[in-house]
């Protein structure tokens, strides 16, 4: 049995970030989030132009894929039968809050994910792509990719934990892209 | 932060119970603040961290908890008159102390009788982002 790793340098679970309006074509693929990694130390050049936000201090993720289900009854079975329906599809987790990631970048390109940060993305409902590798971005590990809206902030700090931390859960609208291969490692 | 915490003992313990400046060290088998009753003793700070959160890129982000330690020791038989005051004292260091990089910080002390004698142990901690 091989497990999902995540706890070498390498696999490190990434969460990149872009606004729809920077994919380049209509479904997100992975050079609109990075144009290459390190196989070594999984660290991911990031697209200059699409401009994401590698979210930092990640502390859990969930992907969460729940199908519906219909069920009935037929007079010739004893058991129900069973099919299932439209997935509700969501990636959320908990993270320690980076001024940047959170408030926006003001050097970066207008419009874009880094510019805005994950407030003002969440706040404008602007509708984003993400990438999703759940053991880091290098070659021939999987990814997940899909458009979504922010929500669920909610920005805490307590005096025991002085340290801003927020839930963060991306509503994704429609299908997971992938799993795609990562192939752009170096 | 035993400089500072010593610096506010030093102005405002100006009963019969003052501060000392020296370390607790011990001499001959017995320890100064025993020999030396009335005397308030700081020993040498130490740290140690803990962590506050865990990141799956290891951004972990931690505590750290500076302890101070102090001994005096007083005559169990005659009560010291100024006692309270020097408790309260050595109480009110915890944050008048000129320490304003800490989140939390936290005082206690436990007595022990020693033949005649009663110690107190006390301790300051603080803790500090890491």
């Amino acid at each position: 049995m091989a497990y999902i790793n995540a706890t070498t340098q390498k696999n490190r679970v990434k969460l990149v970030i872009i606004t729809k309006d920077d994919m380049a074509g209509a479904t997100p693929v992975q050079t609109d989030f990075y144009s290459a990694t390190n196989n070594t130390t999984g660290a991911l050049t990031l697209n200059t132009t699409s401009d994401p936000i590698e979210l930092s201090g990640l502390q859990d993720v969930t992907i969460n894929n729940s199908n519906g289900s219909f069920r009935w009854k037929t007079l010739d079975s004893s058991g129900e039968s069973v099919i299932t329906t439209n997935a509700t599809n969501s990636l959320s987790g908990n993270f320690v809050i980076d001024v940047t990631d959170f408030w926006g970048n003001a050097s970066a390109g207008a419009g874009t994910a880094e510019k805005d940060g994950i407030f003002k993305l969440s706040n404008d409902r602007t509708e984003v792509a993400f990438l999703i590798a759940p053991s880091g971005a290098i070659d021939g590990e999987y990814v997940l990719m899909g458009t979504g809206f922010i929500s669920a902030l909610a920005p805490t700090v307590s005096a025991d934990s002085p340290v801003w931390v927020s839930p963060i859960t991306i509503e994704v609208n429609g299908d997971y892209v992938g799993p795609e291969v990562v192939t752009l490692g170096a | 932060m035993r400089t500072q915490l010593l610096s506010y003992l030093t102005s405002n313990l100006t009963g019969a119970i003052k501060p000392s400046q020296e370390l607790p060290f011990e001499q001959g088998g017995s320890a100064n603040y025993l020999r030396n009753m009335r005397r308030v003793y700081l020993d040498e700070p130490y740290t140690e961290q803990d962590s506050l959160f865990n990141t799956l890129d290891e951004l972990d982000i931690n505590q750290k908890i500076t302890y101070v330690r102090g001994y005096l020791a007083v005559d169990a038989k005659n009560r010291n008159a100024d006692l309270d005051a020097a408790l309260t004292t050595m109480s009110n260091a915890l944050k008048q102390a000129n320490i304003t990089d800490s989140f939390r910080k936290e005082f206690d002390y436990t007595t022990t009788m020693d033949d005649d004698r009663v110690i107190y142990e006390f301790e300051y901690r603080y803790y500090q982002l890491a």
